[in-house]
């Protein structure tokens, strides 16, 4: 072949083409030959020490290891030829030395990598009649993994794991030898974000699920193929389960979305599928206590109600709080009922501003990888989208991708990056506004104001300059004020900059963020962003509540009680209402005010399509049975209550065809398309709007600035105090900036109370320079911790901090 | 005429023969309900869970012989054991195991596949009755494990129910 | 609490100085550490990660390697005892256990008086003198329960 970059080798007599670089047992892959292994992985990376892929390889002296071997021209290999099976099996016969034969026990029994190939490539009689080694049985590595240290054959797929894929280095081999051992620095809980992948990696039955545990065999689950609900990244998850009960969650690769791995949050935040706080029932509040109905009816009953209030009082009052964590048929089928049928735009599902579309291309993760530079802007992903996180490390520990950061505060990332600029709190507006300058014409904005210097701003806008292609990764959520559309300015300068390719990933936090907007939950957008006349946004509904002129508010999955700016304002605001409708899995604070509750089923019993970040619409499956009706079902009752043409939808996937006739930009989604990898959706349109003046922050003459930060493990309705993952809850914390804390007189560990608006919350000061001086950042460390009732819900908010 | 008549009466006295030799002959028949039929050692017929040496449930619940029966009618569920009070050697035991009887068909490959000689297949043969529920033979009824040949009248095998 | 000492903040400039890599800088800092405490803790586990950008579990992990670092208190004098093929045939188990119960320690443990550690070591390449002992820096060769008296209480 005259291609340069194809090599030609022959594999067991097979002619193969392959490119450049590839790994002999890739290659092997390529014309369907198996050559056996343990410790490689494709994600990984060569390493060659369990010597289980030997093969022959025709004028070398000695056999080789297939993991470790590139195709060289004109090579001939055998994998089978009577020296190779010689040593497959001598290697076996090592590898099975120490290891114990409680296979019928192990809970890696049936999908054993060292099971199979014993089976496939072992002698079936062992030399080594002599005692096994008597290690360590069962060992807590961490609240959810169990290590078995006599099971473990030394592959090193764990600790690579931890060094090259999650760059924790946490696990690590100790006492390398004879005695070599996994563990943890001093026995520590090996308790990083991502530790569970360590679980599916294992060829062995060495490091097992803490929760899973002897609980069922692997042939018995039912496995759902499903995605993870909690973040934007909608990783491919296995959802197994086994009479009807949820056993174990795992990684289900599509490099497309997750590259293969999970957080621990979707491998172990799912018991709430089971919790007892559920809402299962349906039901209307009558004198204080509540009724059981049916769902069917209780739906008939919120429709009628709500066209009543509209025929009294006009469609503007009322209005539909959705969530980011609805899926796109449940999200639409809403739209339609509120927008269409009962005619209000009242639709929100966000207490910040967002606009649908990007006037630049709209980038997916693979993308991460292939740009030269990324650009964070307000984002964090380690705590907000842990997937994204791990893809940017490999692509700055292994692309040799640029990573540049503009955010408020300090994260887990600014180590891997080139340049890492924080501004002050709630000067988003102005910092983005100087970058966007700086890009255009030259200038670095006022240092006062933004917070970062001159040079810094200067080499953050050369490094922008030289980078070939620039991907760009946001947080809307945390942006203040109008500051978006300083974003959105932005994104357009950077794509105006001649040679350079860019792209943006709208990285909000929830799980389908970008499928909320893009199927109208917006107040001034319909589905697939055309614009529409404004309604009220999440925060003026509350506002308008609170005055009275809004008289009813459907909640979907949404619980502005805590999770509002506002707080207790919030609560009162809704008990103002005629009627308040709730429609959630959990019960929440916002469902105890409700006037009538819907039963929603959520993850594990829901299906349809989310949109995950980079665009791609994936097709969650059902994974638990239940006899409660699909949300999609009770909103297409509402709707037909009250439509003359009553449309009948039978399974989900007619809803997702009505998405693909009416949304634009979601025209070739559908059952067949999305069904293996999913589909990226068509840009939707972006409307420019002007390019907002820069928000003046008044320094108001009170305390600090607020900003609250995000965290993965919050202690909420999704993760109780009984979950397996509630070793990472923390208790109450307050960064501060060292300048502020000997203004304050405050020292580490001190106890602190932020109080504004009328709301107190106590939490330890933590000294450090996560932000500028000026500000204070409080993670959101649980419901009943209560810092949302600090915000004020104005663009930045001050609190006062003081001893405790 | 007298030639003819004896050879009547000798040809009789033979056929006789076979009835009278038999008259004294051990019968190959036995009173069924009263006794019962001592069955060969390898028979297959109902199932028993086995006990070790130190009385703990061979049983790990490891499930091959659910995955084994050709017509699924096991079913196990396993679960952890308590070091200090282990129900059975090793880490696991089954916490449920149930046999339906009924779909059984007596193959013997879950005694096959069993890799702790748990569960075995005896010479139990027994196994009529009115109630159809009461074909799950449950870890109560399994675990008895009777002298080979001795039966009562109880139909589960040799368990009474509660 | 380990913390450095501006004089081996210096020293640690100059071995990171060194390497093109940080990380090689490891075993160097190791040894410095254990110069001056006579062990490695894992607070200076820590603080050696710090240094070099290393989790203290790789630190921990290379060093566990290395017999030769000591992860408790050890004494003044650190007793390395060959106990390899040269030394062994020509009687260092014996001289080994004359030392133990000469100290009144077992092998691998600390004086009272935090003078004297026992190890048994791998080849410490003396074979030509064996059986042999180190005492920190220094060999100790052709061995005898007369020599080894006489060097014990030199130093004691």
């Amino acid at each position: 072949m005259s291609d340069d970059n194809q090599v030609n080798i022959t594999i067991n007599d097979q002619p193969v083409t392959v490119p450049k670089g590839t790994l002999l047992v890739d290659a092997a892959k390529e014309v369907g030959v198996e050559i056996p292994v343990f410790c490689y992985h494709e994600k990984l990376g060569p390493f060659g020490c369990c010597r289980m892929c030997l093969v022959e390889v025709e004028k070398m002296p000695k056999l080789t290891t297939a993991c470790t071997q590139t195709v060289m021209p004109d090579m001939v290999v055998r994998t089978e030829s009577p020296k190779v099976v010689k040593a497959q099996q001598g290697v076996l016969e090592f590898t099975l030395l120490n290891h114990p034969l409680d296979c019928p026990v192990c809970d890696k029994g049936g999908e054993c990598p060292l099971q199979d190939n014993t089976f496939k490539f072992g002698s079936g009689t062992t030399r080594m009649e002599f005692d096994r080694a008597d290690n360590d049985k069962v060992t807590p590595l961490s609240p959810v993994i169990t290590i078995d240290r006599e099971r473990c054959i030394a592959c090193q797929r764990c600790t690579r794991y931890s060094d090259i894929i999650e760059q924790e280095q946490a696990l690590v081999m100790l006492n390398r030898g004879f005695k070599n051992e996994v563990h943890t620095f001093c026995d520590e809980p090996y308790a990083t974000r991502y530790s569970g992948n360590v679980i599916d990696i294992c060829p062995v039955g060495a490091l097992t699920n803490t929760e899973f545990r002897f609980k069922a065999r692997s042939w018995n689950l039912d496995n759902a193929e499903t995605l993870c609900a909690h973040c934007g990244c909608n990783c491919n998850m296995t959802l197994g389960s086994r009479t009807n009960k949820l056993m174990r969650i795992q990684t289900r690769p599509n490099d497309l979305v997750d590259d293969g791995w999970i957080c621990d949050k979707a491998r172990f935040g799912y018991d709430f599928i089971e919790s007892e706080d559920r809402l299962l029932e349906a039901g209307t509040v009558v004198g204080g206590a509540r009724k059981k109905v049916n769902a069917l009816d209780a739906a008939v009953q919120v429709a009628d109600s709500l066209s009543k209030i509209v025929d009294e009082y006009g469609p503007e009052s009322v209005g539909f709080l959705g969530s980011a964590y609805g899926t796109n048929e449940e999200l639409y089928l809403y739209q339609k009922l509120f927008r269409s049928v009962l005619g209000t735009n009242n639709l929100d599902h966000k207490t910040y501003q967002d606009t649908p579309g990007l006037p630049i291309d709209h980038y997916d993760f693979l993308n991460v990888e292939t740009a030269n530079l990324v650009l964070l802007i307000g984002s964090d992903p380690a705590e907000e989208l842990p997937i994204l996180d791990l893809r940017i490390k490999k692509a700055v520990t292994r692309r040799g991708v640029k990573l540049a950061i503009l955010n408020d505060q300090k994260t887990a990332l600014d180590k891997f990056a080139e340049l890492s600029s924080t501004y002050n709190v709630g000067a988003d507006g102005a910092a983005l506004s100087a970058l966007a300058n700086g890009l255009a014409e030259g200038g670095a904005g006022d240092e006062s104001v933004t917070g970062i210097s001159a040079e810094q701003m200067k080499s953050l806008v050369e490094l922008i300059r030289s980078g070939k292609k620039v991907c760009v990764v946001y947080n809307p959520a945390s942006l203040t004020g109008n500051s978006i559309h300083m974003l959105k300015h932005l994104l357009s300068v950077i794509g105006k900059i001649p040679d350079i390719e860019c792209g943006a990933i709208p990285a909000a936090p929830s799980t389908n963020a970008v499928g909320a907007m893009d199927m109208g939950i917006l107040p001034d957008f319909s589905p697939g962003g055309t614009p529409a006349d404004k309604g009220l946004s999440a925060m003026e509904m509350i506002d308008k509540a609170e005055s009275g002129e809004l008289k009813a508010l459907l909640m979907y999955r949404s619980n502005p009680v805590v999770d509002f700016p506002g707080g207790k304002r919030v609560e009162a605001a809704l008990k103002n209402l005629n009627l308040l409708v709730v429609h959630d899995m959990m019960e929440t604070e916002t469902s105890q005010l409700a006037h009538i509750i819907l039963p929603s089923n959520g993850p594990g019993y829901d299906e349809g399509t989310t949109t995950n970040i980079g665009g791609r619409v994936q097709y969650r499956r059902r994974g638990l049975n239940t006899k409660n009706l699909p949300d999609w079902k009770i909103v297409s009752k509402m709707i037909n209550s009250l439509s003359e043409e009553p449309v009948e939808y039978i399974t989900s996937f007619n809803v997702t065809e009505e998405i693909s006739e009416k949304v634009p930009g979601y025209g070739e989604i559908n059952k067949k398309s999305i069904r293996k990898e999913g589909k990226t959706r068509e840009p939707v349109t972006s409307v420019n709007g002007s390019v907002p003046q820069v928000e003046k922050v008044n320094s108001a003459d009170q305390g600090l600035k607020l900003r609250v930060a995000t965290r993965l493990f919050t202690r909420d309705k999704i993760l109780s105090t009984s979950s397996p993952l509630a070793h990472h809850f923390l208790p109450s914390t307050v960064n501060v900036h060292a300048d502020d804390a000997a203004k304050l007189g405050f020292s580490e560990g001190d106890e602190a109370v932020l109080s504004a608006n009328g709301a107190e919350v106590r939490a330890k000061v933590e000294i450090s320079n996560r932000c500028n001086p000026g500000a204070v950042i409080v993670p959101m460390v649980a419901d009943d911790q209560g810092v949302q009732g600090l915000a004020g819900g104005g663009s930045v908010s001050w609190v006062e901090v003081k001893k405790g | 005429m007298i030639a003819k008549t004896f050879d009547g009466i000798k040809n009789l006295l033979i056929g006789l023969g076979v009835t009278f030799r038999n008259l004294v002959s051990k019968p190959v028949t036995f009173s069924y309900p009263e006794d019962k039929r001592i069955m060969p050692e390898r028979y297959r017929g109902r199932h028993f869970l086995n006990r070790d040496e130190n009385g703990l449930e061979r049983c790990v619940g490891c499930s091959l012989c659910s995955v084994n029966c050709p017509v699924g009618c096991i079913h196990v569920v396993a679960a952890e054991n308590n070091p200090d009070h282990p129900v059975s050697e090793g880490e696991r035991y089954a916490e449920t195991y149930e046999i339906n009887l009924l779909r059984c068909i007596y193959c013997g490959y879950c005694e096959e596949a069993c890799p702790v000689d748990a569960v075995v297949l005896r010479e139990h043969y027994e196994l009529a009755d009115y109630d159809r529920d009461n074909y799950i033979a449950t870890k109560s009824d399994l675990l008895v494990y009777p002298e080979p040949n001795q039966f009562k009248v109880n139909i589960l095998g040799n368990t009474t129910r509660v | 609490m380990f913390t450095f000492t501006p004089e081996d903040e210096k020293q640690i400039e100059k071995i990171v100085g060194k390497y093109p890599v940080k990380r090689s800088a490891l075993l160097p800092l190791l040894t410095l550490v254990q110069r001056r405490d006579g062990y490695i803790s894992p607070e200076a586990m820590k603080a050696i990660g710090g240094k070099l950008e290393l989790s203290p579990a790789y630190v921990q992990s290379v060093m566990s390697f290395y017999t030769m670092y000591h992860t408790h208190p050890t004494g003044k004098y650190i007793i390395l005892f060959c106990h390899n093929i040269s030394c062994q045939l020509n009687g260092a188990d014996d001289l080994l256990a004359y030392t133990s119960k000469k100290l009144g320690i077992d092998v691998g443990g600390t004086t009272k008086d935090k003078k004297f550690t026992l190890h048994r070591e791998e080849c410490l390449a003396a074979c030509s003198g064996g059986p042999m002992m180190r005492v920190n820096d220094v060999f100790h060769e052709n061995l005898t329960t007369a020599k080894i008296d006489k060097i014990l209480d030199s130093l004691a």
